[in-house]
């Protein structure tokens, strides 16, 4: 074997490579990580880690330094959103007050009562600009499981196709194959959120497909997922439609999130609780 | 102590792919240090080295990023065969290195993006391929040929040491 690989390196790379490409064949789907991809991620993750909080500590740094404007913006828009959110914090209170006393009456189960959420920090990102995949720090010893819903505080980000002891890799919705079952918040019309949209080259955001004929959508309006089949959590928020036109009666809508998918830092899994059988 | 240099080199191209370029980039325009640095290798050592460490460090990628494991070391074998192939002419300089690189380092994303294609995804691939992955690889082959002139120099310093 020896004597080959220095004679004809060429025909055990050749077969290195078939096998590379059928192991990529078998590890494409949602599935649980094998030992020695956690092996390889523990030892791997402090140092990952590391640079990661490096690489952040440098970039803020360099953006304090060169764009001290833009950084005022954001402290003005900042300063007023936490305003905003004070003033609908005392609101809040009110409603969610009433809300839970009209629900006793009722009898009427909140879709977010059984949510719990497990914090995790993203330690990598796929390096190819054809791959939509995040590496976070939360595994299976956090509760995290295949299949489950990932958000941050902008909305949803995507759901965990890989999970590992202490780690596990999640696809955005940025993913093409990626179809979610939507809801407008509005008007509570179900949709389909599927494909990519883009002008001139530039990601604009998310189609909005399978709308019904009478559908009352407008710009600005809220789309949460519907919980509709096995996909995601119900009530989780999308985006907001950006754009609206109607072709031959069919409507055509652009739905935009605002999740920063690049600068992403921290991330919530969600994690459903079943509740128990009275 | 030669083996463990290349080792710990390899592993700190793989984290600052995964972890320092993935965040700071410009409009997703970045080079792979990791395959530059196996291009390097195969011309500056040997062929096989180049391919051994192409299959460890694209697998050490995939592992900490990506989900379909094995897609990357195999498309950086099959990048270095070629590089491998047109070494044996004997016309490398680190300008020929730079330009063979990129080119190799773009055909790879091509053959991904057509790949993505072929599935039925619908992204502008021409478009990303243009403005994010061609300016990616010519990063990519500046870091390379770079890569070639330092390891050569270190190689020859060495040697002279030695003799």
């Amino acid at each position: 074997m020896k004597k080959l690989w220095k004679q004809k390196p060429w025909l055990i790379a050749l077969v290195a490579v078939a096998l590379f490409f059928v192991l990529a064949g078998l590890t494409s789907g949602t599935r649980k990580a094998s030992t020695a991809e956690n092996l390889f991620a523990a030892a791997a993750q402090p140092a990952q880690g590391f640079v990661g909080r490096v690489t952040d500590a440098v970039s803020d740094f360099f953006l304090r330094v060169f764009s001290p404007n833009a950084l005022g913006a954001e402290n003005a828009q900042l300063r007023a959103r936490a305003e905003e959110a004070e003033r609908k914090a005392l609101l809040y209170e009110a409603v969610a007050r009433e809300n839970a006393r009209l629900s006793e009456l009722l009898d009427y189960t909140s879709p977010y009562a059984n949510m719990r959420f497990i914090a995790a920090s993203v330690t990598a990102r796929s390096a190819n600009a054809f791959v939509d995949t995040l590496t976070i720090r939360a595994g299976s010893q956090q509760g995290v499981r295949e299949r489950m819903a990932v958000v941050c505080e902008n909305g949803l980000v995507g759901r965990v196709v890989e999970v590992g002891l202490s780690w596990s890799k999640v696809r955005t919705i940025q993913n093409e194959n990626m179809r979610i079952p939507v809801q407008i918040e509005r008007t509570r019309d179900e949709a389909m959120l599927g494909g990519l949209v883009y002008h001139q080259g530039l990601f604009l955001g998310f189609q909005l497909d399978f709308l019904p004929e009478d559908a009352d959508l407008r710009v600005g309006d809220v789309i949460l997922t519907s919980g509709e089949g096995d996909s995601f959590p119900k009530g989780l928020v999308v985006g907001t439609v950006i754009s609206v036109t109607q072709e031959n009666g069919v409507h055509l809508a652009t739905v935009s999130s605002r999740v920063d998918f690049i600068r992403l830092e921290e991330v919530l899994v969600v994690r459903e609780v079943e509740e128990p059988n009275p | 102590m030669r083996r463990v240099t290349r080792a710990l080199l390899l592993l700190c191209c793989v984290f600052f792919d995964t972890a320092v370029l993935a965040r700071i980039n410009l409009w997703g325009i970045a080079p792979s240090l990791v395959f530059a640095l196996v291009c390097a290798y195969t011309l500056t050592d040997s062929p096989q080295l180049g391919l051994l460490c192409a299959a460890a460090g694209g697998l050490m990628v995939d592992l900490l990023c990506n989900t379909a494991i094995g897609l990357t070391p195999a498309l950086y074998m099959l990048a270095l065969l070629a590089l491998a192939a047109l070494a044996k002419r004997r016309f490398f300089k680190p300008f020929f290195l730079f330009l063979t690189v990129s080119a190799l380092f773009f055909a790879m994303q091509a053959l991904l993006a057509a790949g993505h294609s072929l599935l039925g995804q619908v992204r502008p691939y021409g478009r990303v391929l243009l403005l994010v992955q061609a300016p990616s690889a010519l990063l990519t082959g500046g870091v390379s040929a770079w890569f070639y002139k330092v390891i050569k120099k270190r190689n020859e310093k060495k040697q002279t040491y030695e003799n």
